[in-house]
């Protein structure tokens, strides 16, 4: 940004200049403290005359609309003295007296780009020459600024304050409200109590099927078994036994992780690709299925928090420890679970690195601050958080503390970092055996191919018919300046090669376009014949899919492949994409050679090997090139070699890898960055976690640590006041719709009460008493009455958020999409491991055909699964704390018209034509037939009145040709009734 | 602060792109106009020709003889992408158009030989020579110009747009995004991100394609089987409501499947171009290959602008990482390009003008940022230019035959009349009656805007 650059440079002249005032200053002291001291009583009157005739209706005019007040542009204020002389983002405007270093001067006078005022257009000439010599003439300037303007008019609330809001005060657990019901639910005490106070009384239960839906949605994410013979009374100790043991069921099923995982992802945007270039992330699938065991388990929710925020950091077991394979499981997932810190939707094409990496950072504090501690802590990254007791110096403490590590490799297009899973001692043996075999065998090759290298050069010219690949010769590059034809020395491609003359550096090229590309990897090589007075630096741009390479080809050398090819790497071209080389002369040291360029296909480690270019080479058409039979046998080894080394290779690349961090080599403290400003660095941040009052201070940093384990520690020890408050508000809106708190991300000033606040602090004490076991609050929270509660007939009461009545939730769109596939029958019940169809590389138009669970489609940015953007799915580029909850005709459209939800009604329909079948009698078949797609939809009977309905539409006769109980089926998915829970 | 809530439950509990928000009830609210006096709006709706991967401004609007007089002289220029890479600038060598410039109009508007069929409108164009914007690189600088940053996840124009006046037909989406693409910010450059959902854009057809559908939106039915299917799901549903209880929600729930059907009814008919004359299609260059594909889109824009839809993007572009627009190399490409946009686009003007719609809609044409006037590594193409490029607007209250802003003498930085992507986007809103600095969504604690902290109405160009 040339724009920050020239401020940057302005910034530091400018500090420059107070050293150097500070050594005059005793010389001018007197005169400055009458300066500040009632400027106007003493000021010279034609000064003052001065300003209020010329300068302030100057000012006024032109400047005062975006310069006053508190949201002033860029911070600077020019309403009053005070305004300029503290100036903005990049310091005082005026330097009394001295025009350069004057921002203000260098604005108006339009000689910088970058800073140019007002940008409506240049002052006049003679507007410019009265501030000139106002500046000159020291700036005097009677106005001083109003003192009502002087504090912020943004109170936030400052650190040492901070408890003045609810959320930075301790967690103590409350004692039950004193009902004399001394069997009553510690829930339904909470909720009573406060009904009670209010002259509220709660709805009775709802009917005993309801609640059992409900249970079965919201453990298992999939509808009950039809049939369910309940008793009538859900009060009744029958039904209540009867629910106890289902509870139990429920939660050890493994349906409970996949479906309380899919909460936790919204939380943390999980998503299996990003949106730029839809790169497709081949193995964010482990933390998914990390996430899926670790809820099936029940893995304490602290453990969880530090295996997410420092799971790389933990111990490392020791070799033989790893022969236990639970040992080696619990390594594994403690790894893979770091992959949380990387998934943010990354901008990997940012030019300034830097500034990517801070944008990295800032993604992850955002994440990280709303997922356990529901603080927008990334609102203060250009100033301090505007409500909320976070300062700027707070989150440059915490962003040093994940610069210690990165999640990128840099490059034009900069890349995410994967690593291999640990092997356990047996598996890392073989493994370090096959990466030995391929050494080995690399080396052979090596050897053999220099024993077949002369033969190569013998030849005069190599036809471009007998290569591999696509190959452009330069007859047919396209070529700016001129560019002399040779044959003088040999090997080379076709007829002949092209110098630059070794003239006019800089103004030839010779671009090289292959056609009929296909959109893959590529080994591009450039062709040239060697020689004594060639260039050591010519200049050679590979334009793919990832940007633009230059390379620099030592001419003078030996091409390294058959004396013939000089290999430039290994590059990716899209469809459409830039795809092209580019040789240069400029700043060449020699003759520049351009003969061929040659993109040769290389092959994914799942297809078969091609045959290897080297052996096609030379078979060209000249008889005297034949090759002897030695050169044949060598051939003959080489390609032998080159299958057993593709295949150990193969092997190789196999291996499991998973998401993660590089540690960077120092950790070291971040200064603040003016306005989030890498490049305006102001003072350093040692780092350290959030210092307003109320959060821990026990924790401190081990030697040499970056603090991320540190942070984890933070994040869970027992006196921070949120992390056990969000989680277990979060527990309680995933069961029942809204939050106590209803700002899910946000427990900050600006976030909502709780509207039970002792029973927040309850479940939050029960939470970490229990050892932070999630499914221990479950249980609590689906055993209470108020969970159980029928849903009042107008929803919307005012009295919703005390919990008198149920309250009426969707199904998700997993859910929807679950049920649909259980009832055709098609529903795939593989757990775990990735869905990604082997040889994705972009998510666009991705062709979602799994029929697995939800949880395992494959989260793409650009392109989500069926139903999922139009059913309200959270948006996998950020932190997801509640769903929206959107009516709208393009749903009932994919619902009636989608080809997905058809296919699903033909499945059904087509399943229960063949159960009809098998029954012997075929009375009444339309009421069998409606009875059971009620079944398999619904999960119940069919009333008489929806009989007759089916009854009338299935003997309707109709013309078209799809069984009319496909539009049955599909009209019981689009009904209330399998959209709502009840 | 009560009505304030009120509008804004309003606005997030109906469904923004179908219940239509009246302008009056907007301009009836005082905490939306807040302190500023409420204002008329001089435009309804927008169209933006999205011209995607970067049109050069110095080969077609922003004529500078200079190039081609120094053609090949190296110079220092602070490169955008050098300067965000090494932190200086860097020689260049200047590249010459290969296109002539000559006078067009009234206004006497330089327009180059690429757009032979919008220079016969450049009296009702307004240029907007000095534009600058975010972003060097393609993806942050197109998600900076849909969404008004880069990084984070913040709604797109055209749904804050929604967003604010709601929509004008009931049977219609609010915002449309016409074959947008996949990449460089995708999905996100019509998502309404922290906004009500009924915010987003629907996007139809795609870049590789002719076609332009709504998912969904047929029916494979007869029209008889059809009707008999909503007959069918009214009952099941009304079967059900007995046993459900009244509420709000499921009535909300029943009312989209009523609207659904009513879009099925009538988007179709917005949707084919065939109801259009012979005429009609010549005049969008329907019948020729180069310009069937844009000529189809445009057309189905004027349909769409007709039909009342507020935010119309008809894209013009590809999924590919470097799209369309983006001649780092062979520059006589942009012809190609030219060739295929410029009649559909001087057609909808027209058509626009003849209808006597261009009143009170705004034509937005443009890139995420300009070329520069140097060649890239000595090459035939010119690299990215965000520093100064040009725009356009007409209709909708925009003075037109007017250009504002300068750039330097080769075209590479506005020096004069600069307006920042911010600044466009307050100007458009506020000729839709909006004022940018009011238009805000409480969101993560904090109201958010799209024009961030930044934004100026460019006085200069209106009336």
């Amino acid at each position: 940004m040339p724009m920050q650059a020239i401020k940057h440079r302005l910034f530091e002249t400018r500090e420059a200049r107070v050293v150097v005032a500070s050594l005059i200053t005793v010389a001018v002291v007197c005169m400055l403290e009458v300066r500040t001291f009632g400027q106007t009583s003493i000021l010279d009157q034609d000064a003052v005359q001065f300003f209020e005739q010329r300068i302030r209706p100057l000012l006024v005019e032109r400047c005062l609309e975006c310069h006053s007040d508190a949201e002033a542009s860029g911070g600077l204020r020019l309403d009053s003295r005070q305004g300029w002389q503290t100036g903005g983002d990049s310091g005082p405007a005026i330097s009394p007296g001295d025009l350069e270093p004057s921002l203000l001067w260098r604005a108006i006078s339009y000689e910088d780009p970058d800073l140019q005022m007002p940008p409506s257009g240049k002052l006049s000439a003679a507007e410019i020459q009265d501030v000139r010599s106002w500046i000159l003439n020291q700036a005097v300037d009677p106005r001083d600024a109003p003192p009502a303007m002087n504090p912020p008019s943004h109170a936030a609330l400052g650190p040492a304050d901070a408890q003045q809001h609810w959320a930075y005060r301790p967690v103590n657990r409350p004692s039950l409200p004193n009902k004399d019901i001394d069997t009553a639910h510690p829930i339904d005490q909470f909720i009573e109590h406060q009904l009670d106070q209010r002259q509220l009384t709660a709805l009775p239960p709802a009917s005993t099927q309801a609640i059992w839906r409900r249970l079965h949605f919201d453990l298992s994410g999939l509808p009950p078994e039809f049939p369910t013979d309940l008793p009538p009374d859900a009060r009744s100790v029958e039904f209540q036994q009867l629910y106890q043991s289902q509870i139990e069921r429920l939660l050890a099923d493994e349906t409970f992780g996949q479906t309380w995982a899919r909460h936790w992802m919204d939380v943390v945007r999980y998503a299996d690709s990003v949106t730029l270039r839809g790169f497709v992330l081949p193995n964010a699938w482990r933390y998914r299925d990390y996430l899926i065991d670790s809820y099936n388990t029940d893995k304490p929710f602290d453990q969880m928090i530090l295996e997410q925020i420092a799971g790389d950091h933990l111990a490392t077991p020791m070799t033989e420890q790893l022969l236990d394979p639970l040992v080696l499981q619990q390594y594994r997932q403690q790894l893979v679970a770091t992959t949380f810190l990387t998934l943010g939707n990354t901008n990997l094409e940012t030019q300034d690195k830097r500034a990517l990496e801070l944008d990295y950072i800032d993604e992850q504090l955002d994440v990280i601050g709303q997922t356990f501690l529901a603080q927008t802590i990334s609102c203060a990254r250009c100033h301090d958080h505007k409500f909320d007791p976070i300062p700027t110096r707070d989150y440059y403490a915490l962003a040093g503390i994940l610069d210690g590590s990165t999640g990128l490799i840099h490059d034009n297009v900069s890349t995410w970092v994967e690593a291999s899973l640990p092997l356990s001692p047996t598996e890392a043996k073989t493994h370090q055996q096959l990466l030995e075999n391929i050494a080995q065998a690399e080396r052979q090759l090596q050897q053999l191919k220099s024993q077949l290298e002369p033969t190569v050069e013998k030849q005069r010219h190599v036809s471009i018919s007998t290569v591999a690949g696509i190959v452009v010769d330069d007859q047919h590059a396209q070529l700016v300046g001129r560019w002399v034809e040779s044959q003088h020395t040999a090997p080379f491609l076709e007829a002949g090669y092209r110098h630059d003359e070794a003239q006019d550096r800089g103004q030839k090229t010779a671009t090289f376009q292959p056609t009929n590309l296909t959109p893959g990897h590529y080994d591009v090589r450039i062709a040239y014949s060697k020689g004594d007075n060639r260039a050591t630096n010519a200049m050679v741009d590979v334009f793919s899919a990832d940007g633009q390479a230059t390379k620099l080809v030592n001419q003078r050398l030996r091409p390294n492949v058959d004396g013939l090819w000089h290999s430039l790497g290994r590059f990716r071209f899209e469809a459409n994409g830039q795809a092209y080389v580019m040789i240069s002369n400029q700043n060449a040291d020699g003759h520049v050679i351009i003969d061929a360029v040659q993109f040769l296909p290389q092959v994914a480690s799942d297809t078969p090997p091609q045959a290897p270019a080297e052996a096609t080479l030379n078979q060209t058409t000249d008889p005297a090139n034949a090759p002897s039979s030695r050169e044949a046998e060598l051939r003959q080894q080489i390609s032998q070699r080159e299958g057993q080394l593709r295949t150990w290779q193969r092997e190789r690349d196999s291996r499991p890898k998973f998401m993660t961090l590089n540690r960077k080599p120092t950790t070291i403290d971040l200064p603040i960055m003016v306005r989030g400003d890498h490049k305006r660095p102001g003072p350093l941040v040692p780092r350290g976690f959030l210092s307003a009052k109320g959060f821990p201070t026990s924790i401190s940093f081990k030697p040499d640590s970056d603090g991320r384990l540190e942070l984890a520690q933070w994040l869970t020890a027992r006196d921070n006041p949120l992390t056990a408050r969000v989680y277990a508000n979060r527990i309680w809106s995933w069961l029942m719709g809204r939050g106590l708190v209803g700002s899910m991300n946000n427990f900050g000033t600006t976030g909502d009460e709780p509207t039970h606040p002792e029973l927040l602090d309850w479940l939050a004490c029960e939470l970490i008493d229990s050892g932070w076991s999630t499914k221990h609050l479950v249980r609590l929270i689906v055993t209470s009455n108020a969970y159980q509660r029928h849903i009042a007939n107008a929803d919307a009461t005012s009295h919703d958020s005390l919990y008198a009545s149920g309250y009426r939730r969707r199904l998700s769109v997993e859910a929807l999409r679950d049920a649909m596939l259980l009832a055709s029958g098609e529903l795939d019940v593989q757990t775990a491991g990735s869905s990604i169809q082997a040889g994705t590389v972009a998510d666009y138009d991705y062709p979602h055909q799994s029929l697995r669970r939800s949880v395992y489609q494959s989260v793409f940015r650009n392109s989500l699964p069926p139903l999922f953007r139009e059913f309200d799915f959270a948006d996998p580029g950020r932190s997801i704390g509640q769903r929206n909850r959107s009516t709208l005709p393009a749903q009932s459209l994919m619902l009636m018209n989608s080809a997905w939800v058809t296919d699903r009604a033909q499945a059904t329909a087509r399943r229960l034509r063949e159960n009809l079948k098998e029954l012997s009698t075929f009375d009444n078949s339309e009421h069998q037939l409606i009875e059971w797609a009620y079944q398999a939809c619904l999960r119940r009977s069919a009333t008489d009145g929806e009989i007759q309905t089916g009854v009338k539409y299935l003997t309707m006769n109709l013309s078209d040709d799809p069984d009319p109980l496909v539009d049955l089926v599909q009209a019981l998915f689009a009904s209330l009734e399998f959209r709502f829970l009840e | 602060m009560a009505s304030t809530l009120g509008r804004r439950r309003w606005l997030q509990g109906s469904a923004c792109g179908f219940g239509a928000l009246a302008l009056q009830s907007l301009l009836a609210t005082p905490s939306l106009a807040g302190t500023s006096t409420p204002r008329l709006p001089t435009a309804k709706r927008i169209i933006f020709l999205f011209m995607q991967g970067g049109v050069s401004q110095v080969d077609s609007f922003d004529y500078k003889p200079l190039i081609n007089q120094r053609a090949g002289e190296v110079l220092t220029f602070a490169d955008a992408r050098q300067l965000a890479k090494v932190g200086r600038n860097t020689e260049q060598t200047l590249l010459p158009t290969p296109w002539s410039f000559s006078q067009h109009g009234q206004s006497s508007r330089w327009v180059s030989e690429l757009f032979p069929h919008m220079a016969k409108h450049v009296d009702d164009l307004c240029f907007l020579h000095a534009m600058h914007t975010n972003g060097v690189a393609h993806g942050p600088a197109t998600l900076f110009l849909h969404c008004g940053a880069m990084q984070e996840a913040r709604p797109s124009f055209g749904s804050w747009v929604l967003y604010g006046l709601g929509a004008e037909n009931q049977n219609l989406p609010g915002f449309v995004s016409i074959a947008p693409s996949l990449g460089n910010g995708g999905v996100r450059n019509f998502g309404s991100a922290f906004l009500p959902t009924n915010c987003q854009g629907s996007p139809i057809g795609s870049p590789s394609t002719e076609l332009l559908e709504i998912a969904a939106l047929q029916s494979p039915f007869s029209n008889e089987r059809e009707m008999a299917r909503r007959e069918l799901l009214r009952q099941v549903n009304q079967h059900q409501a007995a046993k459900l209880g009244a509420s709000d929600e499921l009535n909300g729930v029943l009312e989209s499947h009523e609207l659904a059907w009513r879009m099925q009814a009538v988007a179709p008919e917005v949707l084919d171009l065939t109801n259009e004359t012979a005429e009609t299609h010549q005049a969008y260059g329907l019948d020729q290959p180069q310009t069937r594909s844009y000529g189809r889109r445009c057309l189905l824009a004027r349909r769409l602008c007709e039909a009342g839809v507020r935010f119309i993007q008809v894209n013009y572009g590809d999924n590919s990482a470097n799209p369309a627009w983006d001649q780092h190399s062979n520059l006589p490409k942009h012809a190609e390009h030219a060739a295929a946009v410029d009649q559909p686009i001087a057609a909808l003007l027209a058509d626009l003008k003849q209808r006597g719609l261009l009143e009170d809609t705004i034509v937005w044409w443009g890139s995420e940022f300009g070329r520069t006037p140097y060649s890239e590594n000595n090459g035939t193409g010119r690299d990215h230019n965000p520093n100064g490029f040009t725009m356009w607007v007409a209709g909708g209250g925009f003075k037109p035959g007017f250009a504002y802003g300068e750039t330097d003498e080769f075209g590479f930085q506005g020096i004069q009349g600069r307006i920042h992507m911010h600044d466009l986007h307050a100007t458009l809103l506020h000729q839709l009656g909006l004022n940018h600095l009011e238009l805000t969504y409480k969101h993560a604690g904090r109201d958010f805007r799209l024009t961030d902290v930044h934004g100026r109405v460019v006085q200069e160009i209106l009336p």
